[in-house]
């Protein structure tokens, strides 16, 4: 699914956790936590027992006290990769399922590779663990074939899927939510309670060209991925325009929302290759350089 | 025609791609979207006039149906009930002579006016029958339906002619429709005859129309299957298989040896007894000559042939023999006409033809006599009528089983009638080298008659020995001389030659029949009609709406079909090319 070229160049990415985060081991990333790290953390008296080399002569010469300078600790987060498994995913050439997939194993990997712990779920009417968090990149492969069997079908409500307890996300993660974010009504609710959770939160739209700039004409019955509802209508270059109009102004609210709670919003098409779509995604401000 | 028939049902066939057409049309493009609430929200509007898309498919197919079906109709003559004619007054004229009497004629002329009554009689009519041998039933209107006639074969009388004359003259009749075992040569157009056979079906197969196309010089003759099943048909020689309802038109050359001959009869069945044979003689435009023997004594069917025979007319080459007295050396240009109870055992070369006597009923077989003609047999029956079958091998040899056969079923061959006041003399037969014709007995005066109520062009009331009447019947727009009228000629012989063949009719007691042979000059027709068949009026009739509702339909047609494809074409271009987002 991802080249080698590809895979190398992901393992210089790695998910922006934007706050310093409490980890739940070691990683790379500074902590909350005192630790071991060259990055200085806070001071505190000398204790018996203290290791003197970390006493900070400057402040005794200053104060006459002995203070013992602090580092943070280097912990690292988990990357959980939610997958709308929906059936409307299952929408467009190529469909969006296809490229999501792609596109959430390439996170998985760059998870992996900066020795965060990383796991795949998806989410349609409720949260399922794909494979849980693991560490290291070596277990990539371990990815592959539950991912492949990802299916999708069913309705999506990610406001059950995201409203009840979920054992699968602790605190301290990042989660990316790799969605078409169609469900108007659901996508707010359930940001919102991952936020609850303290959950940092990145979008990851992924829709086809399609649904962006529809092209279709004439009379057209419309049948619903999801619901199944089929309804007849007539598309005429007003209609198609009406169609842009209402979408656009979705989007447009999708991403104001985003904003205003600093979740990073990234916009991929499933026509853009694997590549395209990394670079999407990390110009989103989503991945940044490790 | 009736929507049943097989033209307007083939050409309904066209309503299948029609309706896949639409059915094409109508097939909606799925498309599978995540979530309908952006077109709703879009769409919408455009949407609420959807159901104008859906009459308007309805709508488009039941006018192509309806364009489809009224085209059919238009080109297979069907009368639309809803489009109806003005009322008429109708005249049903059936003939009741004895000539009917065979083959259940009279019967079947009975279907067949019930059958023209319910379908071709429209509401508001006044329908009047008149019976050939004179009763008359009274005006009553189409709705009422056909009165119970009981039809018995009734010998005509001799003031008929004036009888319907005066009918005619009382009433005027929009339409005269004549049931009977011929039908009508009435209309000549171009030296080019149609002609509207209007009478009783005897034949499966009949000759419908023919002539001699002037431009082309080829006789034309035009056939038609009227049966169910298919036939075939032999037409000068060539062989022809017919489906059912199906019509073809025979061109050949005429046979310059012999005149225009054309002749054709229906195969397989070959009972002479029950075979409906058609035959047409072309007249050539050599002198008949023709010679009567008699042994001597009053024969009834010669004794009125030779009344037949006049010194005026251009009658002029005779001869007469006793049968004892016949030479030994015969002029095969004439032709020998024999009582067949007096035929001389052995006969010189020559042609013959031996006639009925009514005192005889046994057939008597006689052996060929001469190359090409060879008489079968001859029946005689009661009350003179009697049958020859005549075998010419000349133009249909044998080992192709071709015969054909000449059928005068109501002898004598030479009778006399009385139209107008005048009396006619007419001989039944004539020969052209070795083509013979021998004129059925066919009640022309009936049809004359009608024809003479109709629009007076017929035979004037007074006539006289070579007078030349112009756009007279059978001819229509060509003329007919008077060759000669009835006398009583002693017995004995006379030979007349009819240089120029003009019309003979002939009176017989209690039969009426005749001929009619029209001048050869080169502008006018020279075709002797014998149709013994009949069918569906020909040629089709056309009402007064046909034009403009085709014109109309069609124009119908092509105005949607310019419309849908703006329609298309601008839909397509929409969907290719947005015009917001460019191309």
């Amino acid at each position: 699914m991802i080249g080698p070229a590809l895979l190398s160049r992901l393992e210089r990415l790695q998910v922006l956790a934007r706050s310093v985060v409490s980890g739940a081991g070691p990683g790379k990333r500074l902590s909350r936590r005192p630790g071991r790290s060259l990055e200085f953390h806070d001071y505190r008296h000398y204790a018996s027992g203290d290791e003197l080399r970390y006493l900070d002569w400057n402040v005794y010469a200053r104060h006459g006290s002995l203070f013992i300078k602090e580092f943070a600790a280097e912990e690292n987060v988990h990357v959980a990769v939610v997958l709308d498994a929906s059936a409307s995913m299952s929408v467009g050439n190529p469909s969006k399922i296809e490229a999501a997939k792609q596109l959430a194993l390439a996170l998985v990997y760059v998870g992996l590779c900066n020795f965060d712990s990383a796991g795949l779920f998806t989410v349609g009417t409720r949260l399922e663990a794909v494979h849980p968090m693991v560490r290291g990149k070596t277990r990539i492969h371990e990815f592959l074939a539950p991912l492949e069997a990802v299916r999708a079908q069913g309705s999506t409500d990610f406001a059950a899927a995201f409203g009840v307890p979920l054992p699968t996300l602790r605190g301290r993660t990042v989660a990316l939510v790799v969605s078409d974010f169609l469900d108007v009504e659901g996508t707010p609710k359930a940001l919102l309670a991952l936020l609850a959770r303290r959950a940092q939160v990145h979008m990851i739209q992924v829709l086809s060209p399609e649904e962006l700039d529809p092209v279709v004409g004439g009379r057209i019955r419309f049948r619903d991925a999801e619901t199944g509802v089929e309804r007849e209508m007539y598309v005429s270059a007003r209609a198609r325009e009406g169609y842009r109009r209402a979408i656009r102004r979705y989007l447009h609210s999708l991403r104001g929302f985003a904003r205003n709670r600093e979740i990073r919003f990234a916009q991929v098409l499933s026509s853009d290759a694997l590549e395209q779509m990394i670079v999407t995604v990390a110009g989103a401000g989503i991945l940044e350089r490790s | 025609m009736h929507v049943g028939s097989p033209a307007f049902l083939w050409i309904l066939l066209l309503s299948a791609p029609i309706v896949a057409l639409h059915m094409i049309r109508w097939r909606r493009q799925r498309v599978v979207v995540s979530t309908l609430r952006f077109w709703e929200e879009g769409a919408g509007p455009e949407t609420r006039r959807l159901w104008l898309f859906r009459i308007w498919d309805a709508v488009s197919l039941a006018l192509h149906l309806l364009i489809l079906v009224v085209l059919a109709a238009g080109m297979a003559g069907i009368r639309i009930p809803g489009l109806r004619r003005e009322p008429e007054r109708v005249l049903l004229v059936i003939d009741d002579t004895p000539s009917m009497a065979a083959e259940q004629r009279l019967h079947r002329a009975r279907l067949r006016m019930v059958e023209y009554w319910n379908r071709a009689l429209s509401r508001g009519d006044r329908v009047t029958i008149l019976l050939a041998s004179g009763s008359v039933l009274p005006e009553r209107s189409a709705e009422e339906g056909p009165p119970e006639i009981a039809l018995e074969v009734s010998v005509p009388g001799r003031e008929l002619g004036p009888r319907m004359e005066e009918w005619g003259r009382l009433r005027q009749f929009d339409r005269y429709v004549l049931f009977t075992d011929g039908s009508d040569p009435s209309v000549s157009t171009g030296g080019f005859w149609t002609v509207d056979a209007v009478g009783v079906s005897f034949r499966n197969v009949g000759f419908v129309g023919g002539g001699v196309d002037p431009a082309s010089g080829q006789v034309a003759l035009r056939i038609k299957n009227f049966s169910d099943r298919a036939a075939d048909v032999a037409v000068a020689g060539r062989r022809l298989s017919l489906l059912a309802g199906a019509e073809e038109i025979v061109r050949f050359p005429p046979i310059e040896e012999n005149g225009r001959v054309a002749s054709f009869r229906i195969e397989p069945d070959d009972d002479f007894e029950l075979d409906q044979e058609a035959f047409l003689v072309l007249p050539s435009r050599k002198p008949l000559p023709v010679v009567l023997v008699t042994p001597g004594r009053v024969n009834p069917f010669l004794w009125q042939a030779l009344d037949l025979l006049v010194e005026e007319g251009g009658i002029d080459s005779s001869r007469r023999y006793l049968a004892e007295e016949l030479p030994a050396t015969w002029d095969s240009e004439w032709l020998g006409v024999f009582d067949h109870a007096s035929a001389p055992a052995s006969l010189p070369p020559g042609r013959y033809l031996l006639v009925p006597c009514p005192d005889r009923a046994d057939p008597v077989s006689v052996g060929p006599v001469k190359e090409g003609i060879r008489v079968i047999w001859v029946a005689a029956e009661l009350e003179g009528a009697g049958a020859f079958h005549v075998r010419r091998s000349r133009l249909f040899g044998e080992s192709e089983g071709h015969e054909p056969v000449l059928r005068a079923e109501q002898g004598p061959i030479a009778v006399r009638g009385r139209i107008g006041g005048v009396a006619f003399a007419a001989l039944g037969f004539r020969l052209e080298e070795s083509d013979v014709q021998l004129t059925p007995l066919f009640p022309l005066w009936v049809r004359r008659s009608v024809h003479w109520l109709r629009d007076s062009r017929l035979f004037p009331a007074q006539i006289t020995v070579g007078e030349v009447w112009r756009n007279c019947y059978p001819l229509g727009r060509n003329s007919v001389r008077l060759n000669g009228v009835a006398v009583n000629a002693p017995s004995g012989w006379v030979a007349v030659t009819a240089l120029r063949p003009g019309i003979l009719t002939a009176t017989g007691e209690g039969f009426a029949e005749s001929t009619a042979v029209n001048f050869f000059d080169s502008r006018e027709s020279d075709l002797t009609l014998k149709i013994r068949s009949a069918g569906p009026e020909w040629p089709v009739q056309r009402w007064w709406w046909s034009w403009p509702v085709l014109s109309f339909a069609s124009f119908l047609a092509i105005i949607l079909y310019c419309l849908e494809g703006i329609l298309w074409a601008r839909n397509h271009v929409a969907s290719r090319f947005d015009p917001l987002q460019g191309p």
